[in-house]
């Protein structure tokens, strides 16, 4: 069983610096077997290659609107996500999301959504990589 | 008689990267002034200030989501100059292989889905084109976006097999690389160009590339389109169609002025495209008149741009980047004015195509000007220009040969890596001193092209493409944003957050 983490976001732009500060965190600690990590950074739509051969793949961004106060969502299904209407050099995450399904048409993963909402805080960074294990955990069960 | 009042349109553009603003005065005939800011400061080369010399080679690529492997070739080509090494013909290849597969990605990307895109806009609903191009380009459903999708996601795992990693792929270092791409890998690449070969013949050109090749003058042109359904029903062929139609052969032609920087490594390899021109070679037009690159004619002027001035242009080797956050009218733009021999100039695929001596659009471009039309064809036709030049990289890389001369300590002292990038003229110049980065100027196509004014008030590449477009409807002005977008902006370093709906 193959499964990624591919964490997303600017590590110089500090709003954006979620995604890779929870790649530093893992990146510091041996993984469970069959586990890949993966600095995205903004490569937006050029990951799409990373959603092929593999059966789980665990995104790790900033995300904003969802919580009333800062925390970490999880989420399988995207529909409450913004997805852009256009695409755009800038296009991420989202509009990634609402591709894979069109253009990766066999075996397409299993996508889960770790999003960590205001603030890189390294509490809510720990978190969210806590979380991306938790739910490899309870996959493989 | 008195003159038409003259209103002001402040224009936010969607569909490039970064955050760009237009303001333009139009007279009611016509765009008679024009502005464009760039509103984010970035600032990397005072982050890599103080640090160590191949820090460059890691940072500089995330200076762009979609440029990578352009910052790290332009990087690491400063060190290569900066440590007095030549570094091994097979790493020429592969880095140059690696850095033509985002080209050719981002000419079809960029193409398909946003240029393309814009004739969807309700300014044609009355046109013949207008059903067809909802077909094709339909965000997420157009025949030809998906297709376009899946082609250069294919592409691009050549960056993948070569670099060793993908994302952010970190394999060029001074010295040459520091992977070693095996006979599989090459059977794999090679495996993956012939199939994107197939695919943009079939999708994009409706024809061979020895076929487009024939297209040498602007008849040749027509008499193309009219030779064969399938020529007229690629994309290529349907751009055509519907960028005459909008009359996009007759806007946006800017100041007359072109650079490229040229890939002077592969140059050295007597690399030729299948028209038999040069492919990526270094030079400067003005009126029409072609003359050798030089890197020291290149200045950065801030007299309207938000850092701390200083009288006219600097050398990149003395450029200062000092934000400024006084408020100052005249300062209107982030972004820097790039100049060379002081005067502004355009750069990406339509000025490469010019520089290398390209027939088409050298003819194109004789008879019209450069136009939002040329423009874009140079950018969709690119491909076919390069394809053939990245087959022979990867039948010229020899595995069993060295792809890394030892290089041991950097040392002090001043150099520059000057590339064409995806969208034109690309520059690094770094200067070392103790054996740390004591200064790090990056000039990026954007800049050159969405430049602001300089120290003598001339306007930037795409503000002066402005000038004389008359607005069919000033709430609606498609005509800017095929402007724009046949320079294919790109403002970088935008923030990536997922929001909720």
């Amino acid at each position: 069983m193959n499964i990624r983490i591919i964490c997303i976001g600017n590590r110089f732009f500090e709003p954006d610096a979620a995604g890779p500060r929870v790649y530093d965190m893992l990146a510091s600690n041996p993984l469970p077997e069959g586990v890949q990590l993966i600095d995205g950074g903004l490569a937006g739509l050029n990951l799409l290659s990373c959603l092929e051969q593999t059966d789980l793949v665990i995104f790790v961004d900033t995300v904003s609107g969802f919580r009333d106060t800062p925390g970490i969502i999880v989420m399988n299904t995207f529909d409450s996500l913004h997805i852009p209407s256009d695409y755009d050099h800038n296009s991420g995450l989202g509009y990634l999301l609402r591709v894979a399904p069109l253009v990766i048409t066999e075996n397409l993963p299993e996508i889960v959504l770790v999003g960590i909402q205001t603030g890189s805080d390294s509490c809510l960074c720990s978190q969210a990589a806590r979380m991306c294990l938790e739910v490899i955990s309870g996959y493989r069960a | 008689m008195s003159e038409a009042p003259k209103i002001t349109l402040n224009i936010p553009l969607n569909r490039v990267e970064g955050d760009l603003e237009l303001t333009l005065e139009y007279d009611g005939a016509a765009v008679t002034n024009s502005w464009s800011s760039g509103i984010m400061f970035r600032g990397f080369e005072n982050m890599l200030k103080g640090r160590a010399p191949r820090d460059g080679l890691v940072l500089t690529p995330r200076v762009c989501g979609i440029c990578g492997t352009a910052h790290l070739l332009a990087a690491a080509k400063a060190l290569d100059m900066l440590c007095g090494v030549t570094i091994p013909d097979n790493a020429v290849l592969v880095r140059h292989l690696a850095l033509l597969a985002e080209h050719v990605q981002s000419d079809i990307r960029h193409g398909v889905l946003m240029f393309m895109q814009d004739f969807l806009n309700p300014a044609y609903k009355t046109q013949p084109f207008y059903a067809e191009a909802g077909l094709r380009y339909e965000p997420f459903r157009g025949t030809s976006v998906i297709k376009a999708i899946q082609a250069t996601k294919k592409i691009l795992e050549i960056v993948a097999i070569v670099g060793g990693q993908w994302p952010n792929s970190s394999f060029m270092v001074p010295g040459g690389i520091a992977t070693t791409p095996t006979f599989n890998d090459m059977v794999g690449c090679s495996y993956i160009e012939r199939s994107f070969t197939t695919w943009y013949e079939q999708e994009i050109l409706g024809c061979s590339l020895e076929r487009w090749a024939a297209v040498k003058i602007e008849s040749d042109l027509d008499s193309w389109l009219e030779e064969k359904d399938n020529h007229r029903n690629g994309d290529l062929g349907f751009f055509l169609q519907c960028a005459r139609q909008a009359g996009l052969d007759c806007i946006g032609a800017g100041h007359g002025n072109f650079i490229s920087a040229g890939l002077n490594d592969i140059s050295r390899l007597s690399m030729q495209t299948s028209d038999g021109t040069a492919c990526l070679s270094a030079g400067f037009i003005t009126k029409g008149e072609k003359s050798d690159f030089n890197q020291a004619r290149i200045t950065e002027h801030v007299a309207f741009s938000r850092f701390e001035g200083y009288g006219s242009g600097l050398h990149p080797f003395e450029g200062v980047t000092i934000p400024s956050f006084a408020q100052n009218p005249d300062k209107y733009s982030w972004a820097k004015a790039p100049r060379y021999n002081d005067l502004p100039a355009e750069t990406g695929p339509l000025a490469e195509a010019l520089v290398d001596g390209a027939p088409l659009f050298t003819d194109l471009v004789r008879r019209r000007g450069p136009t939002v039309f040329t423009r874009e064809l140079a950018r969709l036709t690119r491909p076919a220009r390069l394809l053939p030049i990245m087959k022979k990289m990867i039948a010229g890389i020899d595995p069993r040969a060295p792809f890394y001369k030892t290089v041991k300590d950097i040392p002090d002292g001043r150099a520059y890596g000057l590339i064409e990038a995806s969208r034109g003229t690309l520059g690094h110049w770094i200067e070392i001193q103790d054996g740390a980065i004591a200064r790090y100027q990056i000039v990026t196509p954007t800049a050159w092209n969405g430049s602001p004014r300089d120290a003598n008030a001339i306007r930037g590449p795409w503000e002066e493409a402005m000038l004389g477009i008359s607005l069919k409807d000033p709430d609606n002005p498609v005509e800017l944003g095929h402007t724009i977008r046949s320079f294919d902006a790109c403002l970088v370093c935008a923030v990536h957050v997922c929001r909720k709906k």
